[in-house]
């Protein structure tokens, strides 16, 4: 069963997708990608694909430092097993492995374009969820409290020169925008990707009409909105319904695969589309974790599955997006009494696109008692020196200050 | 602004419209002839319009707000109703302020038998878990007895008494609890909970007693079922309710507890599980067992709990064990009243809440025992409603409340499960699908960035042809006696009556005159096909927005 990751450890170099056969013509997209790149303007920035797993995904059994023997003193129950054992890890470095159903993260890890940043996350030391939300989608140091209340994406895409004017510049995936992107200029919330202007048709121009005058007159809270709303009716120009994926890309027949199977449309389509968000709930598992055959198992699969699609699909684009897979706090090291894991601080990352990855990035801090951060892993890389990185070296930021307030950035090496 | 209207093709379709059979139309109207075209003036116009709005408009948002109305009243009947109608507004009159104000004050002394006699169409909203598992477990085909139709009743049922309730005040305060005390109907079991939670612990107590209502909460099924507690046991304890307990349902997140206070109340509820035996009637409900709490003393912040056996027994009230304890010294805790008198205001009145008000109402919680009616009286007065009071500011209307809002606008009622759910889903408040325990966000800067979903529901209420299934509106020959809108030579003064009869006068002079004109431009022959086309954007311009 060799095309079945998750029976065995992969070979470095030997994905799943090359055991597809698809080899022969990824290679060429590959090589189209690269000369596309050269050949295009240093104007052309990658699209910036934020997948915020929100409320706590648990980074330990996700990527599982199986090579420190606290783990399973911490979680006798829970941890992911080491390699080699029955549901084993599906080890990447000989020190940290992937739980068995996040394998499909293999196909982009053995091709050297997914990075994942391990003992990573926002140094905020608060565990609740929404403070946690604020910190890190606000990115605000907290000094004074609260004193930010705009999403660093926002500040992202109010630093840097706009396209064409009037075009849209971002989108959140969902019914409204996340912090994220709160208050961002051209950006509108997405839930249905294909839709048309309501009402009677014969007098539809005539209602936009009288709309946008009422919301440019009257309401200019909401004249940003009521303009996106109009522009939303056929975002990108794309016709999603007939898209079809390349390089064999099979997304799961989920919300999440759906969705990320059209931001790829919207993304090839190149529309002038800086940031695009979305929100992948679903990780407070204080109980029941399940990160064999449980819920973590099934979000961990569905969410993976996912992205080994929008991989593939976007072969011949590999350097029109980057794509970060973040959470606001990792979960306690220690297993509870429920089965489950509390909320607890540092994380993994994932960095998907033309990075330097098929590498874990870490300076793991361990899991002894004297290492943990209030029973928690510790944090040793910013996450905002990930996502600055990307800013500074590949989407044109000059001035990271003006994003990451009272930060100073230190890069680890995730684009080389 | 490439892209930002309708392709050139789509604008010169110009549908024919679908033969037209309406079910509601009592006389026959007059067809139309073709609608009005985009024609080349039009064009240029629309044009015009977008490069001066391409020219900077799009970035941010600026403060500007539309304005509170003079009279009190009004306001009070717009922020204590799930939707402003002119009859509930003469109610209100004929009443007086504090008379009205004390009725909706008392629930169960507002009859409200016919209401009642719509949710008997909800079966559900009655049945105990184990009932609802029986009941609603797919076997016969063709019947209303799958899992989701028991969700679709209690979806639908919220609708209903939104729309349909003389006590309104009572329904604006069972979304309050229900955002506060957050729980989620997709998790696995909830949705067998959620009726019974429902109906003996947030119903009882919405204009009731704070105290009692998070006791009951905390000991709900569907609250120890949503946040965990229900695995929380002695020896390696489990904090999710622990924490949201002190974060949302009573301090608040800076209400002056740490790390150690979380980990001491999660101890404290320990043993606090579900009934899981399911050959009983009172599977998952709420159980104490002690054999599975954490005994000894506790230290919640500064109290010392002494950890002696809990003294309630299944089914019976809880006095002074462990969690009891934690909910009394919460409940006391000035943080409380703050942080509770602080959301009522911002639900009620403003989304600023100021520091004076709070710390009236906080002390009127202190010194009430957590009464929430007396909380009310403090918030809901002329004064404070007064639009120079400096207290009060203009709410923008949550989804479900735009919903019920132009659903009671045009005379209507939810009386049936209905598609109306689906238009929730697309607008971001589909009910008790908040998955984060929070709640449904309250103010703008949460849901200002969405219109589209809006317009698309007003559009497809109000539209003519097609019914909502589950929806019933005012006959629309009713509604053009209303609005004197029965000929075309009744269209001067249209859009006044429009937004004074239906839609409460939210709409600002600047925007009646707006929708006059589309009245006035609208092409013969004007018929109730036309004066629905101008109530869909009557409904979808910014003034409605707000409340």
């Amino acid at each position: 069963m060799k095309d079945d990751p998750r029976s065995s450890s992969p070979t470095p170099g030997l994905s799943r997708r090359t055991l597809l056969g698809a080899s022969t013509s990824l290679a060429a997209a590959a090589a189209l990608s690269g000369s596309a790149r050269a050949a295009r303007g240093a104007g052309d920035k990658p699209v910036l694909v934020q997948v915020f797993l929100r409320t706590g995904m648990d980074g330990l059994t996700t990527v599982v430092p199986h090579g420190d023997a606290d783990l399973y003193r911490l979680r006798p129950r829970l941890a992911i097993r080491p390699p080699g054992q029955t549901n084993g890890a599906l080890d990447l470095d000989g020190f940290f492995g992937l739980a068995p159903a996040a394998a499909p993260l293999l196909t982009p890890f053995g091709d050297g374009h997914l990075a994942i940043v391990h003992a990573s996350g926002s140094i905020d030391p608060t565990r609740s969820h929404f403070e946690a939300f604020e910190r890190m989608e606000y990115a605000d140091p907290r000094v004074p409290t609260g004193a930010i209340h705009s999403g660093w994406a926002t500040r992202y895409l109010l630093h840097t020169a706009a396209g064409a004017q009037g075009s849209l510049r971002g989108i959140g995936v969902g019914a409204n925008l996340p912090l994220t992107l709160r208050q961002a200029p051209s950006t509108l919330p997405v839930l249905e990707f294909a839709a048309s202007f309501p009402g009677p048709p014969g007098t539809a121009a005539q209602r936009q009409d009288a709309l946008l005058d009422a919301y440019a007159t009257r309401s200019p809270v909401l004249h940003a909105t009521a303009l996106n709303a109009l522009e939303a009716l056929h975002v990108g120009g794309v016709d999603y319904d007939a898209y079809q994926p390349e390089h064999g890309a099979q997304y799961p027949d989920s919300l999440f695969g759906a969705r990320l199977r059209n931001v790829a449309a919207l993304i090839k389509q190149e529309a002038g589309i800086e940031v695009v968000t979305l929100d992948y709930g679903g990780w407070d598992l204080h109980a029941r974790l399940g990160p064999i055959d449980g819920r973590m198992a099934a979000l961990l699969d569905d969410l993976t599955r996912g992205l080994e699609a929008f991989y593939l699909d976007m072969l011949g684009h590999l350097d029109d997006y980057l794509l970060v897979c973040l959470s606001e706090f990792g979960r306690h090291a220690r297993e509870n009494g429920s089965d489950g894991v509390d909320h607890g601080h540092g994380n993994a990352m994932f960095v998907l696109g033309d990075v330097a990855g098929g590498r874990v990035l870490a300076d793991w801090p361990g899991l002894s008692d004297a290492a943990l951060d209030q029973g928690d892993l510790a944090i040793t890389i910013d996450y905002r020196d990930v996502l600055g990185e990307l800013l500074v070296e590949r989407l044109g930021v000059t001035d990271l200050a003006a994003i990451f307030p009272q930060h100073t950035l230190t890069p680890h090496g995730v684009l080389a | 602004m490439q892209r930002l209207l309708l392709s050139e093709e789509q604008a010169r379709l110009n549908f024919p419209r679908p033969v037209r059979n309406p079910p509601r139309l009592a006389a026959a109207l007059p067809v139309p002839g073709s609608p009005m075209s985009a024609g080349p003036a039009r064009r240029a116009h629309r044009r015009a319009w977008l490069a001066r709005l391409s020219g900077g408009a799009l970035g941010g948002f600026q403060p500007l707000r539309p304005s509170v109305h003079p009279d009190p009243l009004r306001t009070l009947v717009q922020r204590v109703t799930q939707g402003f109608t002119s009859a509930e507004y003469e109610r209100a009159r004929s009443l007086g302020f504090e008379g009205y104000l004390e009725e909706q004050l008392e629930p169960f002394s507002i009859d409200d038998s016919a209401t009642e006699a719509l949710l008997t169409r909800f079966p559900v909203l009655e049945m105990s878990p184990r009932r609802i598992y029986n009941h609603f477990d797919g076997s016969q085909p063709g019947t209303e007895t799958r899992p989701i139709d028991a969700v679709r009743q209690f979806k639908s049922a919220l609708l209903t008494r939104a729309t349909s309730s003389r006590r309104q005040l009572q329904e604006r305060m069972c979304e309050f609890w229900s955002d506060h005390f957050n729980v989620d109907h997709a998790k696995d079991l909830e949705w067998l909970l959620l009726p019974e939670h429902e109906r003996t612990v947030i119903r009882p107590h919405a204009l009731g007693s704070f105290p009692a209502l998070l006791s009951a909460c905390a000991f709900s099924g569907a609250m120890l079922y949503y946040l965990d507690n229900w695995l929380n046991v002695r020896g390696a304890p489990q904090n999710n309710y622990a924490r949201e307990l002190l974060e949302l349902h009573t301090l608040g997140v800076r209400g002056g507890y740490n790390e150690f206070d979380v980990q001491e109340v999660a101890r404290c509820f320990t043993g606090w599980t579900l009934r899981d035996d399911p050959a009983s009637a009172g599977w998952l409900r709420g159980v104490f067992d002690p054999a599975l709490h954490a005994n000894g003393p506790k230290l919640v912040l500064g109290h010392v709990i002494a950890g002696s056996p809990p003294s309630g027994r299944p089914g019976q009230p809880v006095e002074r064990d462990d969690a009891q304890a934690v909910l009394d010294i919460l409940a006391a805790h000035p943080s409380t009243a703050r942080f509770l008198a602080t959301k009522l205001i911002r639900r009620f009145l403003t989304p600023t809440p100021p520091a004076d008000l709070v710390d009236e109402v906080a002390a009127t919680y202190r010194a009430t025992q957590g009464d929430i009616r007396a909380m009310l009286r403090v918030i809901l007065t002329p004064a404070n409603l007064a639009p120079d009071s400096g207290r009060v500011a203009p709410k923008y209307r949550r989804p479900i409340h735009f919903l019920t809002s132009l659903v009671r606008a045009m005379g209507g009622r939810v009386d049936a499960p209905t598609a109306a759910l689906e238009h929730l889903v697309a607008m971001g408040q589909s009910p008790y699908d908040c998955e984060l325990p929070t709640g449904y966000p309250e103010d703008f800067p949460a849901w200002g960035d969405s219109l589209l979903p809006r317009w698309s529901f007003a559009a497809r209420l109000l539209d003519p042809d097609r019914v909502l299934p589950g929806v019933e509106l005012a006959l629309v020959e009713d509604v053009l006696i209303q609005i004197e809108a029965q000929g075309p030579a009744e269209r001067p003064g249209l859009a006044e009556r429009i937004n004074e009869r239906l839609l409460g006068g939210m709409l600002p002079p600047a925007e009646v005159l707006l929708l006059q004109q589309y009245v006035d431009e609208h092409p013969a022959p004007f018929d109730m096909f036309a004066v629905y086309d101008c109530l869909v954007l009557a409904a979808s311009l910014p003034g409605f927005q707000w409340h």
